[in-house]
């Protein structure tokens, strides 16, 4: 179920989301939520051209860890597949679903595995402001 | 020899994304001596950073760095 997980430098297209939903669908599950992270144009009141990430080689080892540790929890199917490299404005970074036979627990359980993919993924990003300046996210 | 890796903010403030340093140390102690080699750029980002030793993040300034392993130096993750 979190085969689909991983991270890539290609674009994060509508057929990855479709598929990153698949891979949680199941006939008793009535509920399928799915968070999209989209690179925004403002980081506290700065304005933003783009994002440049930068994936640890072990970086879609962890996300499949913790998808699987997020799912066992859980109990819940869970997947998630993130972008690195050069992202633009309105670039999806992150693609995560979770499923469950209703929605209160597939919201819940997507807002943890969005969380623990923050938290835990060595995954970093560097912001490009519009005066030609760049920043570290969270240094 | 350790092997240090630098990532991100860690790797620009370096200048370098790898490099040999003299072992067995531990990590106080490699903390130490990569910020006196690299200066004040190292020295800011350095204490912010995890680092890994053989896979594994080093809880204390005392965790032992054995000669032969890989330590990358990890700054506060920012997916999503």
């Amino acid at each position: 179920m979190t085969d689909v997980s991983t991270v890539t430098d290609t674009v994060l297209a509508e057929s990855v989301t479709r598929a990153v939903e698949e891979a949680v669908a199941a006939p008793e599950c009535g509920a399928v939520v799915t968070f999209r992270g989209v690179v925004r144009d403002d980081d506290g009141g700065r304005a933003v051209t783009g994002l440049d990430y930068e994936a640890h080689p072990d970086a879609a080892a962890v996300l499949r860890k913790v998808c699987q540790a997020v799912g066992t929890e859980t109990g819940l199917r869970v997947a998630a597949v993130h972008r690195y490299g050069h992202l633009e404005v309105g670039d999806v970074a992150l693609v995560a679903a979770a499923s469950a036979g209703h929605r209160k627990e597939a919201f819940e359980a997507c807002s943890l595995l969005v969380e623990r993919i923050k938290a835990e993924v060595p995954i970093w990003k560097k912001q490009q402001f519009t005066d030609g300046e760049s920043e570290w996210v969270g240094l | 020899m350790i092997q240090v890796r630098y990532f991100a903010a860690a790797r620009e403030a370096s200048g370098t994304p790898a490099e040999e340093v003299s072992g067995p140390t531990t990590t106080g102690a490699l903390r130490a001596a990569l910020s006196a080699r690299h200066g004040p750029d190292l020295g800011d980002v350095l204490p912010k950073c995890a680092l890994l030793v053989a896979g594994a993040r080093a809880a204390t300034d005392e965790t032992p760095v054995p000669d032969g392993a890989t330590v990358d130096v990890l700054p506060p993750f920012a997916g999503g």
